[in-house]
């Protein structure tokens, strides 16, 4: 998936009280918890070095978490190696009864400052006909970046916008309505992750 | 997906991982771990470098890296570096916990020495916001903050950096 770099700015929203950042990544992480206590689960684990300055001799295990019944990949949590109580990274996906992926949450931290999160998303998951969409919000809510894929009208679709390239032009575009003009846009009822 | 945020990620790290301020810092007051105070204008600005790294009992690159600082202090400490410690509380960067800088400070026999601190009052004698932990920050001879580094170091690098300094101060 593609993502768009950007700190997080808090800035005014009316009438809506985001939860800070530091909330969303324990949030997220409550609802990875609260997914895996009501399956049965089967994980996979990788480990790893980071690379870059400030990262260097920080490393991780990431574990995935599968339902065992579905095969659906529930969440991605990435650990401290060292101190595995630090929560680098949290990925949770949240699918249907039909088994189809709804939304998902994300929480990144840096492993050296890894109580606040420098990446939030919140994606709000899409289906028309044969095509499947979802678009990203951060914390405040703002468009991060939008994809879409599969067929329409008996052609090929393939859009991936960063939240820059949303404009006019981009969403006039072949396909473009049928993905994304159904799709709900209250990401905020999501900001506590659930 | 992981991968990608990692990415986002490096690119802050590009953003933080070295900068360099000339202001000289300001006179900081704090204890070791036996509670005696302690003035920074006791470590720095005396004519020698020095390399004061803040870090955490519970950070893993900091414990990595201090064999690589106790080393470059044994070499230098007589001449042109000392090192000195401030500790900080990882990960929430508030002030350190005594006893378990003594604990850390005896286990790993770290022979300069340590203050204990915390992100605010760094921001008193660092220059900046604290953004993470292990950050060196190196002051010339005169005291003043030649760099701020986000990261673990090795005793080469501090080496050569200051030795590079040095050639270019010299007429």
């Amino acid at each position: 998936m593609k993502t768009r770099v950007a700190l997080l700015c808090i800035t005014s929203f009316s009438a809506f009280a985001a939860p800070s950042p530091a909330d969303f990544h324990r949030g997220v992480y409550a609802l990875h918890e609260q997914q895996i206590a009501q399956r049965e689960i089967r994980t996979e684990e990788a480990t790893g070095n980071y690379e870059g300055a400030a990262a260097a001799r920080y490393r991780y295990v990431e574990t995935s978490y599968y339902e065992k019944a579905s095969g659906h990949l529930l969440s991605r949590v990435r650990r401290d190696a060292a101190l595995p109580e630090l929560i680098h990274i949290t990925e949770v996906n949240i699918y249907d009864d039909a088994g189809k992926l709804v939304r998902d949450f994300g929480s990144v931290t840096l492993p050296w400052a890894p109580l606040q999160p420098v990446r939030t998303f919140i994606n709000l998951h899409h289906y028309n006909g044969a095509l499947h969409s979802f678009r990203q919000h951060d914390l405040i809510g703002q468009v991060g970046y939008e994809f879409c894929e599969g067929s329409f009208e008996g052609k090929r679709v393939r859009i991936s916008l960063d939240g820059d390239d949303i404009n006019a032009a981009s969403t006039a575009g072949f396909g473009y309505k049928a993905c994304f003009d159904g799709m709900s846009k209250d990401w905020a009822q999501y900001a506590t992750p659930h | 997906m992981i991968r990608n945020y990692l990415l986002a990620a490096s690119l802050i790290v590009g953003c933080l991982v070295t900068s360099v301020a000339s202001a000289a810092s300001p006179d900081v007051t704090l204890n070791d771990i036996q509670g005696k105070t302690h003035h920074f204008s006791e470590y720095i600005g005396r004519g020698h470098w020095t390399v004061l790294v803040v870090w955490g009992p519970r950070c893993p690159p900091c414990i990595e890296e201090m064999p690589e600082l106790q080393g470059f202090h044994d070499d230098h400490k007589d001449g042109k570096a000392r090192v000195l410690g401030v500790a900080v509380d990882f990960p929430t960067f508030g002030q350190a916990k005594r006893d378990e800088v003594a604990k850390f400070s005896e286990d790993y026999l770290i022979g300069f020495p340590v203050l204990l601190g915390n992100a605010e009052i760094f921001t008193r004698f660092g220059g900046a916001e604290l953004q993470g932990v292990p950050t060196t920050v190196i002051y010339d001879r005169k005291g003043a903050i030649a760099v701020r580094h986000t990261g673990s170091v090795t005793r080469d690098m501090i080496e050569r950096f200051i030795a590079k300094w040095d050639g270019e101060a010299t007429p």
